[in-house]
């Protein structure tokens, strides 16, 4: 990670270094620098752990003062709680359906459209890689109130269809799959051609099976957004088996909150956010990747 | 052959763009799914809302008159909390952007050189960054509590006051900044890293053989290369910072009072609680003019960062 450094800079800070004082500063700079990195990356994990723990802990454990760290007494009630008086169970399947078949028209369309932006050439190509483009730059509150209205008068409010129709295409998708299919030689997809091969052959057993890295990237990507999906589903979603996590657990804060158990939202929002950590935690070098691409459109 | 293949009309091959063997429908065929989807989803939808908010439009009602730009008129004029909620997006937007930068910038200096454990640590950063929101919302909202919560509980135990975090309109959107700052420093971080990376090594070293300590080399060298990487951070942020809904959606609700309605989330209010349409979506306009603006700026003045 250091930049690599000349063979003179090199020689002058082995020099510089073995000086006693540079090496006491040295250690200083190193106990500062490990103290202020612990202290920011407690900060990152403690209201994880908080909801962690606390999902385990009596209500009156969990706002008790002062504060406990872990729980006096573990319960597993919550969690049967979250399961029954929630329907967790219920928003987390709904969510999984969303994911999937977000998934699936995302992957889809962006390496169709991927691969044509990468390697077909036709006349309104530049044109229509900067309109895709520039949909980015439309704001999701701008366009909710027609697709509201859309989603009603085709009868789709409260149903699966309706949630995901937003998020079927994704731009940043598309930009993905043109940045890396544009990596695939177009010597061997030459050669296919010569063969006499459709371009749709070529596709699906060329470019596709050659795209994985990048298949995989947007799938996690795409997925982690899914999973967060909200604001949408709150205008169109008020049927309460249909709801996705995010929108089910909501319901049960504001007004509803006192009724229920503190313990019991804790848990059903560790239900929410710890499969996704543990994907994290397997997949963390390509899901940061995905967020590193999603930023570098430049 | 001869005769046959003098006789069949010439094949139209426009050499100059393609060498190669497929009809030029093909390639449309190929980008059609996200056309049509872009088309019916964006392209219309951005229209008719345009449509929609030139007139009366409260739904349920059933007479919508053609008003012009009364919807836009009235907002600016008569709709105190409208003009309230831009100077609270400004407010929170630009804190956020701030905060979120330099705490980033901060993390990706202190990062940039390898150490033992860098791997942890990077992976702590970035945790909540892929956290839902709405749950982190429901934790945080505890968190915050002014009489129960932890960060109350702690400041009072070790300093004996307690801070009015979400109940408190002078608190309630620093609150929230913290949050959101929270969630979104690890990319920040990211980015920067990325951009440190491309700052010139020749110039750092010239630098140190100049004899510039740590603090010089940082204001004169890696600052200036940075420069497109920070105008990607700033601009990135405060788009985020204006399009955020969710955490002041669980948090607030737009409260105390409306101390916390930014223009987001009084769009969602008047379009979907006071059901009126027509204002919500002369005001979901500025807020993409806003965004807009932002857009074009970034694209002009900032190359990026350098994808290797």
């Amino acid at each position: 990670m250091s930049p690599m450094l000349s063979e003179a800079t090199i020689s002058m800070r082995a020099k510089a270094a073995h000086r006693p004082r540079a090496k006491v500063w040295r250690r200083l700079g190193m106990v500062l620098l490990y103290l202020l990195l612990t202290a920011v990356a407690l900060f990152c994990i403690t209201p994880m752990l908080w909801m962690i723990l606390g999902s385990f802990k009596y209500d009156s454990e969990i706002l008790a003062y002062p504060p406990t760290f872990l729980p006096k007494y573990w319960l597993y009630e919550n969690y049967v709680r979250a399961t029954t008086l929630i329907p967790m169970g219920r928003w987390f399947l709904n969510s999984l359906i969303l994911a999937a078949i977000t998934e699936l028209s995302v992957l889809t369309t962006a390496s169709l459209a991927g691969y044509a932006f990468a390697h077909l050439e036709f006349r309104l190509k530049h044109v229509l890689f900067l309109a895709i483009l520039g949909t980015m730059m439309v704001p999701f509150f701008t366009i909710m109130i027609p697709l509201f209205l859309m989603v009603s008068r085709l009868k789709l409010l409260n149903t699966y269809l309706g949630m995901v129709l937003p998020g079927l295409v994704s731009a940043y998708g598309i930009f993905l799959m043109r940045q890396f299919m544009s990596t695939i030689p177009s010597e061997l997809l030459e050669a296919a051609r010569i063969d006499g091969s459709s371009e749709f052959r070529i596709w699906a057993e060329i470019v596709i099976p050659n795209s994985r890295p990048a298949l995989g990237t947007l799938a996690l990507f795409t997925f982690l957004s899914s999973w967060d999906s909200f604001t949408w589903p709150l205008v169109i979603v008020n049927q309460r088996p249909m709801k996705p996590i995010a929108l089910g657990l909501v319901e049960f804060t504001g007004q509803l909150a006192f009724e229920t158990k503190h313990g019991t939202l804790l848990a059903a929002s560790s239900i929410a956010v710890v499969p996704v950590l543990i994907v994290f935690i397997l997949a963390q070098e390509q899901i940061i990747e995905s967020f590193h691409l999603s930023g570098l459109k430049g | 052959m001869g005769l046959a293949a003098a006789l069949r009309p010439a094949k139209r091959v426009r050499v100059r763009h393609r060498s190669i063997k497929y009809p030029a429908w093909v390639p449309y065929l190929f980008v059609s799914p996200a056309v049509i989807f872009y088309l019916a989803i964006f392209i219309f939808p951005v229209a008719w809302a345009l449509y929609i908010s030139v007139h009366r439009f409260q739904l349920g009602r059933p007479d919508n008159p053609f008003v012009g730009l009364e919807n836009y008129r009235y907002i600016f004029m008569d709709d105190r909390i409208f003009r309230a909620s831009l100077v609270r997006t400004l407010y929170f937007s630009f804190g956020f952007v701030l905060t979120n930068s330099t705490i980033g910038l901060i993390l990706a200096l202190l990062m940039n050189r390898w150490f033992v454990g860098r791997y942890l640590y990077r992976m702590a950063f970035f945790i909540p960054v892929v956290t839902s929101i709405i749950p982190m919302a429901i934790v945080w909202k505890f968190l915050y509590n002014t009489d129960l919560g932890l960060f109350n509980g702690i400041l009072n135990r070790a300093f004996g006051f307690r801070i009015p975090w979400l109940s408190d309109e002078r608190w309630a959107i620093p609150s929230l900044i913290i949050m959101a700052t929270w969630r979104r420093m690890g990319y920040a971080m990211m980015i920067y890293l990325a951009g440190l990376q491309d700052v010139p090594r020749e110039h750092i070293e010239a630098a140190m053989v100049d004899g510039a300590n740590a603090w010089q080399r940082f204001w004169h060298v890696v600052w200036p290369a940075l420069a497109p990487t920070t105008l990607f951070v700033l601009v990135t942020s405060s788009i985020t910072g204006m399009l955020t809904f969710g955490e002041i959606y669980v948090m607030t609700e737009g409260g105390p009072g409306q101390a916390t309605t930014v223009l987001s989330y009084y769009i969602y209010r008047t379009s979907f609680e006071f059901l009126r349409m027509g204002r919500g979506a002369a005001m979901s306009f500025v807020l993409f003019i806003f965004i807009f603006i932002l857009t074009i700026i970034q694209l002009r003045y900032a190359r990026g960062p350098q994808t290797e």
